[in-house]
């Protein structure tokens, strides 16, 4: 067995193709994520143009509408020209009230992230240690109930959470506000009040995964023969534990948190109406129930765009976590 | 059972690694049952009871709920537990134990119609890309991986969006957003199986692609499908529910579980029997499916099983 720590990792030219082919495989699927996004609309029943003119709306506003949307052209001219305007940034405006779909993007991304990647963050701090925990105590007590709790993180719904959070919480307790969101930049504290309930829910299911994976991955490393070797040779046991088996169990961990980001933004999108917080969520869901398709497209499209970027981000980190891995 | 195919060079042995279930036999046929089956153990049976339970309430719905889902007690609205409503009543006067009853119907339902819809679309679009292989399968697995990129429930909503608003559309964005899934571990599956001897000796028979993929590929390929489809209920029945929250599955005055979620949070200004009882009827049927799934899993696939346990 190769143990990853004792070895450094030259920048070669390998690594560097690897690199390389990971960008290209990325953009070929932002490329498909585009024909995916754009092929979206033809799942609507009928005429995209009368659904949002409404049934009895004259044919002059219909065809106005068909005109801005460019649906009377060939679909491949459509797609050329709608992939032209994103790739410059313009997603459209939108057909209910005129908004540059990118702007409503931009005031309403932020917001979702901010509870994204607070959630995430605290499904790290207290999944990765609490894994760490089961699985150095296989089988007692502690790991049981670990376990137990992940199992049950599992399977309650984020939203119920959220509800049960802001119904005990915000308005029997009244220690955190209910709703609403503060950016970061108005005031640290501030930010964090609002934050911390619907980061606690999104964080409490990413947890469990987590917790899971670092258990299991952990258990592995620990019966493998580097691990006993060390022992056998007599370092501290808190070295082998954090130094040797903890780097060569971080990396399903860290597939996990890439699937987890997945996840915590799509989470988010849903407990946004729990917690009042207009985010990308409220927009989307807002947009789909006035059929919205150009503001719906371009939500969709931002967000399979920023998950794609951070399962790249994931990616590089495996090179650096273990040379042996070279990103095929 | 015949060993003609047994071949025990090193590469036939990772050979038989890769695949899951090993499987040597010359003539696969459907319902094979599983070689070492693990223990009966008591979370088994309970989540067993649990789901048996869920799918007779959804069946005696009628009979069974006190009330009907739509009967109005303007006496009482959200009142908490009592004789007359046990979980209480909504905001509308309804009875909460009669909705949630009726609620099974819908959420199971909805949930078994959208798995459906996720093999009909997703076992297909695999054994094809599995079985053809080259540039169709490289065309394949691009769009599917670029739909698995998307998180479920954004591209759920978005589906919605474009299908409209409402329980059959909602079951069906459901489906399309599972099949991905489906159909990436039934082309992982009929890699492995297309490999086999007795594949090649079906070929050898003068056996066509079609009746081949069918008689031969498709029973020895679909069991890791089947189990994945159990988990997928609990998936799905948690979309339909975050759908239906969010105001784009189930209309009212159909009762889901989502939906009185939904209602009940806009009313409500503590925590109330309103909604824990739908939420814990989510997660109860959500944890019961993933244990069974879990075991079913473990059923199916003994080496996942030594995996689990190490």
């Amino acid at each position: 067995m190769h143990v990853a720590t004792l070895s450094s990792a030259p920048p070669s030219a390998k690594v560097l193709r690897a690199v390389l082919r990971r960008l290209g495989s990325m953009v070929l699927t932002l490329i498909s994520a585009t024909v995916v996004v754009f092929l979206l609309i033809q799942l609507v029943p009928g005429d995209p143009a009368v659904i949002i003119a409404g049934d009895d709306a004259p044919p002059e506003r219909v065809a106005a509408i068909r005109e801005e949307l460019g649906l009377n052209r060939p679909m491949v001219i459509q797609y050329l020209d709608w992939v032209s305007h994103v790739a410059r940034g313009d997603l459209g405006e939108s057909v209910i009230t005129g908004e540059s779909v990118a702007g409503a993007i931009a005031r309403t991304f932020p917001r979702t992230l901010h509870v994204a990647v607070a959630g995430l963050t605290l499904a790290v701090l207290l999944g990765v240690p609490l894994g760490i925990a089961a699985a150095l105590r296989a089988n007692s007590l502690t790991d049981g109930g670990i376990r137990l709790l992940s199992t049950i993180g599992l399977a309650v719904p984020n939203l119920w959470l959220g509800l049960i959070f802001v119904s005990v919480f915000a308005l029997q307790l009244s220690w955190l506000p209910a709703t609403g969101f503060v950016p970061i930049t108005d005031g640290f504290w501030t930010s964090i009040k609002y934050l911390v309930l619907p980061a606690a829910t999104i964080g409490l299911s990413a947890m469990a995964a987590i917790t899971r994976q670092t258990r299991s991955a952990m258990m592995e490393v620990l019966d493998a023969d580097f691990i006993r070797t060390l022992n056998a040779m007599g370092l501290r046991r808190r070295l082998v534990i954090w130094q040797h088996a903890l780097r060569n169990a971080s990396i399903p961990v860290v597939t996990i948190i890439g699937l987890d980001i997945n996840r915590a933004i799509g989470g988010t999108v849903v407990i946004e109406s729990v917690f009042g917080i207009n985010g990308l969520g409220s927009l989307v869901v807002d947009a789909t129930h006035q059929r919205d398709f150009p503001m719906v497209q371009g939500v969709i499209l931002v967000v399979v765009v920023f998950i794609v970027l951070t399962n790249l981000l994931v990616d590089l980190l495996y090179v650096c976590l273990d040379p042996r891995i070279s990103l095929s | 059972m015949t060993a003609l195919d047994e071949d025990f060079t090193p590469r036939a042995d990772a050979a038989r690694e890769a695949a899951a279930p090993a499987d040597t036999s010359l003539r696969p046929t459907w319902g094979r049952s599983a070689r070492r089956r693990p223990a009966f153990s008591v979370g088994f049976i309970a989540a067993c009871a649990i789901l048996c339970l869920l799918v007779a309430v959804a069946i005696t719905a009628p009979w069974l709920a006190p009330y009907g889902y739509n009967d109005q007690d303007y006496t009482s609205i959200l009142a908490g537990s009592s004789s007359d409503h046990w979980f209480g009543t909504d905001s509308f006067g309804r009875d909460v134990l009669s909705r949630l009853m009726y609620g099974t119907r819908v959420s199971l339902g909805s949930a078994a119609v959208a798995v459906t819809v996720a093999l009909v679309l997703g076992v297909p679009t695999g054994l094809l890309a599995g079985y053809i292989g080259g540039r169709v399968d490289g065309f394949l697995m691009r769009i599917i991986d670029t739909l698995l990129a998307f998180p479920t429930i954004v591209l759920a909503i978005g589906v919605t969006a474009m299908l409209g608003v409402g329980m059959t559309n909602a079951m069906i964005a459901v489906g399309i957003v599972l099949s991905p899934s489906i159909a990436r571990v039934m082309r992982a599956q009929t890699l492995v199986v297309r490999g086999r001897l007795y594949i090649d000796s079906a070929h050898t028979f003068g056996g066509g692609n079609l009746w081949i993929i069918v008689r031969h590929v498709l029973p020895n390929a679909v069991q890791p499908v089947i189990v994945m489809a159990a988990h997928m209920v609990g998936v799905a029945l948690l979309v339909e529910a975050s759908l239906s929250f969010l105001g784009l599955g189930t209309p009212p005055p159909n009762p889901s579980w989502g939906g009185m979620l939904r209602e009940a949070s806009r009313f409500l200004d503590g925590l109330a029997i309103q909604i824990v009882a739908p939420g814990a009827a989510i997660a109860l049927t959500l944890l019961a499916i993933n244990v069974v799934g879990d075991w079913l899993r473990d059923a199916l696939d003994p080496r996942g099983r030594v995996k689990r346990v190490g």
